[in-house]
């Protein structure tokens, strides 16, 4: 029996305000009474939808938050810590999903930033660059450690960062999605470094959501869900229902739901558009109440395609039809008064103003339209901002909450419900769930087929097959910068089918 | 850091003063004459000097808006100090300490209240600018004594002592940039704050260091100023705030932060220096010379930023 080293009893992390004061007096919770523990050398998987707490224990474990309720133990004693460092200081490295590098610096300059070698007053850059050298040879990685980080490739930065937090000399280390932005044969490099790892004695945390990963390089895998702790399993009664049926509470299948007509009126049509002068002119059409999903790799240019459509981007000729109306040159204000609307894929940085309340994100786009006469009534403001939360569901103490202070998926809705107000007919939604869980993805659904039900044109851009399959009532795929097939047929609709055209 | 590595744009840096002193020594008589140009060497030591602070503020994303009034003010302490009979040294040192303290409190200000360094900076500067005028009634002085003027204004084996002194920062401060942990952590910070946060190292001491080395070299750029004109005027700062900004941005030290060289703000303070020289002496009224100087910084630093924007379209697929 291996020795546990690191337990966690009873954590709960509250939602906290803007100053990072936790709001005990709601019923929503981060983290709610959970359970956690590392035992020395094993990978301990972490599982969990977005939303789940995976981040949020983790940052937690790594000092970067305290937990509001319940004890940490390390070696059997109490133990808090005060930040990231002292975390390190007891031998916990944690290797961010985000890259935590500076990119004007070099790659040994990162590694040892904040423990530069030294002689006398200067740095001793000559054995800075000798030993981060072997570092990176030591597990495989052929790096020059004087090269910029900024010029390396995003798996590269990541290898940087993993050699990093390895060079502190640490017993457990997390790593939170660190196969995410990493080729296959880097990432055989990586397990064959967590399984050196393992054997030196060293625990591993590890957050993925690729479950094939999983049965590779995992001991235990615990499931978090809604920031409870559902269970703990060992690999050896690994099965992937069960592991699913953990992570989601419930089964599939009810996800999709549609209720809605498609009508003759073609609400949108783009005739010969080029987003680039060097792709192929793109033909498409939406019509009332219709879905249309438009699939393709990332970098296909489905993003530029719809920004192109609302006019936040330039394109090399084609015609943008919306009602019949040429709408090509249009700036995005002018199209939002026709009812055009484009849900960006990043909410964070084009579709909320995080630091302001859910009140004045949910009407920012309809004041004009609310208040023809410049004078905002507040009151009024905020029955409607209390409607849109009722009727899509956002969970929040108040219309007062800040937007930085909801999860993924109550973002998401915000967005959602700022753009509903302005009476769309036409809604360009790009990766409309990206990031945010299951049962949030299966309300937007819900709201995206009521829409289309009430006669609403929508093209829904997105990555997730099972969503554009569900939803769609007709898809197109993209590739490299052009339309490279149009599904009309349901029975078509097949991720296999899908995929064979998008490489 | 790669030390002094000359790339395509440094490069276009030191041609574009090759090219700017054949142009105007071909177009203005005298301009070539070694008085004219140990003039202007010597007129951009201070340029250069209060660069050397500049530079590393702007590398942490910060900027000093202080130059004005702290340039002044000290220099006028200074020089109070001086005209009563204080020793050269004593009477500098008080001025050092004054500036020095002014950029720690802005250090302060940024760090612990987490106020924009634009605007703490302007506020000292301005308060700087009120305490030189009340110290002397907005009169100016002058008549220092012989060995300070000197310092100003001598030369020594045909080169200005300012010259001497402002080497010496730029010296002082490129291998505080690139030899030591303060240099490393200074770019780090520019470049990403959360990781040296995380890695626990002290933002207030880069603050407080950063912002006070630039209170001290704006200082001792004021008492040189002073000695260089054998006076000191209450608003003597002006100038030199907006052309050490100028200095750092055509040197090539980013906006953004995180970038530059010492090396190449001293460039960038000689091509000041020239510019203002040539206008000088093409007989234009120096009220032209800031609209110029403005000009100049946000040329250059919009040319920086649509660069960075095409670079980002650029990567793109298409």
């Amino acid at each position: 029996m291996k020795k546990t080293i690191l337990e966690m009893n009873a954590i709960t992390k509250f939602i906290f305000d803007e100053h990072g004061q936790p709001l005990r007096g709601t019923t929503v919770k981060i983290l709610e009474d959970v359970h956690f523990d590392v035992k020395e050398a094993e990978v301990h998987v972490l599982v969990g939808e977005n939303g789940a707490g995976k981040s949020t224990l983790m940052k937690i474990i790594g000092g970067i938050i305290p937990a509001d309720e319940g004890e940490m133990l390390l070696d059997g004693e109490v133990i808090t810590f005060a930040g990231p460092r002292e975390s390190l200081a007891h031998g916990i490295g944690f290797i961010h999903q985000e890259l935590n590098l500076c990119l004007n610096l070099d790659v040994a300059q990162n590694i040892f930033l904040g423990r530069e070698r030294q002689k006398k007053l200067f740095i001793d850059k000559a054995s800075m660059y000798t030993e981060a050298r072997e570092m990176l040879l030591r597990l495989g990685f052929d790096i020059d450690p004087k090269t910029m980080v900024r010029d390396l490739s995003t798996a590269q930065q990541q290898i940087v960062e993993i050699v990093k937090v390895l060079s502190y000399d640490c017993r457990i280390i997390i790593m939170d999605e660190p196969t995410a932005s990493l080729t296959k044969s880097e990432i055989d490099k990586l397990f064959a470094i967590i399984h050196d790892l393992r054997r030196n004695g060293i625990s591993i945390i590890y957050i993925s959501h690729r479950f094939e990963e999983l049965k590779e390089i995992g001991d235990r895998i615990t499931v978090l869900r809604d920031g409870r702790y559902i269970g703990t399993v060992d690999i050896e009664d690994f099965d992937y229902d069960k592991i699913i049926s953990m992570m989601v509470g419930r089964k599939l299948g009810a996800m999709f739901q549609s209720s809605h007509q498609v009508q003759d009126e073609v609400v949108l049509e783009v005739k010969g558009l080029r987003i680039s002068r060097n792709t192929e002119p793109i033909n498409l059409y939406v019509r009332s109440g219709e879905v249309v999903g438009l699939s393709g790799l990332v970098g296909a240019g489905r993003t530029e395609l719809g920004k192109s459509i609302f006019g936040s981007r330039t394109y090399y000729g084609g015609e943008i039809l919306y009602m019949g109306e040429e709408i090509g040159g249009l700036h995005p204000s002018n199209l939002i008064e026709k009812g055009v609307i484009y849900l960006s894929e990043d909410r964070k940085l084009e579709g909320l103003v995080l630091d302001m309340s859910l009140k004045d994100n949910i009407t920012m786009a309809s004041l004009k339209r609310m208040y023809p006469k410049t004078k905002i009534d507040f009151k009024r403001e905020e029955v409607v901002a209390q409607e849109s939360i009722d009727k899509l569901n956002i969970v929040a103490n108040s219309v007062e909450q800040i937007c930085n202070t909801l999860s993924g998926g109550n973002q998401q809705k915000v967005v959602v419900a700022k753009w509903l107000l302005t009476n769309p007919k036409l809604l360009i939604l790009d990766e409309p769930t990206r990031g945010i869980d299951v049962n949030a993805k299966s309300e937007i659904y819900k709201i995206i087929d009521q829409l289309a039900s009430q006669g609403v044109a929508i093209l829904m851009i997105s990555s997730e097959l099972p969503e554009i399959i569900g939803m769609s009532d007709r898809i197109y795929v993209m590739k490299r910068g052009a339309i490279a097939a149009e599904l009309t047929d349901k029975r078509e609709f097949i991720q296999e089918k899908i995929l064979s055209h998008t490489l | 850091m790669k030390g002094l590595k000359i790339s395509k744009k440094n490069l276009l840096i030191i041609a574009i003063v090759v090219a700017l002193f054949i142009i105007l020594g071909s177009l203005i008589p005298g301009f070539l004459s070694i008085k004219n140009l140990l003039n202007i060497v010597r007129q951009s030591s201070i340029i250069a000097i209060v660069a050397c602070g500049m530079t590393m503020v702007i590398i942490i994303k910060g900027i000093d808006l202080s130059v004005t009034g702290v340039l002044s003010f000290c220099a006028m302490v200074n020089g109070l100090l001086l005209l009563k009979g204080w020793p050269i040294p004593l009477a500098m040192l008080a001025g050092l300490a004054v500036g020095t303290l002014m950029g720690l409190f802005n250090g302060l200000m940024v760090e612990k209240l987490g106020i924009p360094a634009f605007i703490t900076t302007l506020v000292v500067g301005n308060v700087g600018g009120g305490l030189a005028l009340l110290l002397n009634a907005g009169k100016s002085i002058g008549g220092f004594p012989a060995p300070y003027v000197f310092m100003g204004n001598g030369t020594i084996l045909g080169v200005p002592v300012s010259n001497y002194i402002m080497i010496l920062f730029v010296v002082v401060t490129s291998i505080l940039m690139s030899k030591t942990r303060l240099g490393v952590y200074i770019y780090a910070m520019g470049g990403n704050e959360t990781v040296v946060k995380q890695q626990g190292i002290s933002t207030a001491t880069i603050n407080f260091f950063v912002y006070g080395f630039s209170g001290f070299c704006i200082a001792m750029a004021g008492i040189l100023l002073s000695g260089q004109l054998d006076t000191v005027h209450p608003t003597q700062g002006e100038p030199y705030q907006l052309d050490a900004i100028a200095a750092c941005v055509i040197g090539g030290v980013s906006m953004l932060g995180g970038e530059g060289k010492v090396y190449f703000a001293l460039i960038g303070a000689l091509i000041i220096g020239v510019q203002r020289n040539a206008l000088n002496l093409l007989g234009i009224h120096p009220f032209y010379q800031n609209i110029f100087v403005g000009i100049i910084i946000i040329v250059i630093v919009a040319l920086n930023i649509h660069q960075k924007r095409r670079t980002i379209e650029h990567s793109k697929i298409f």
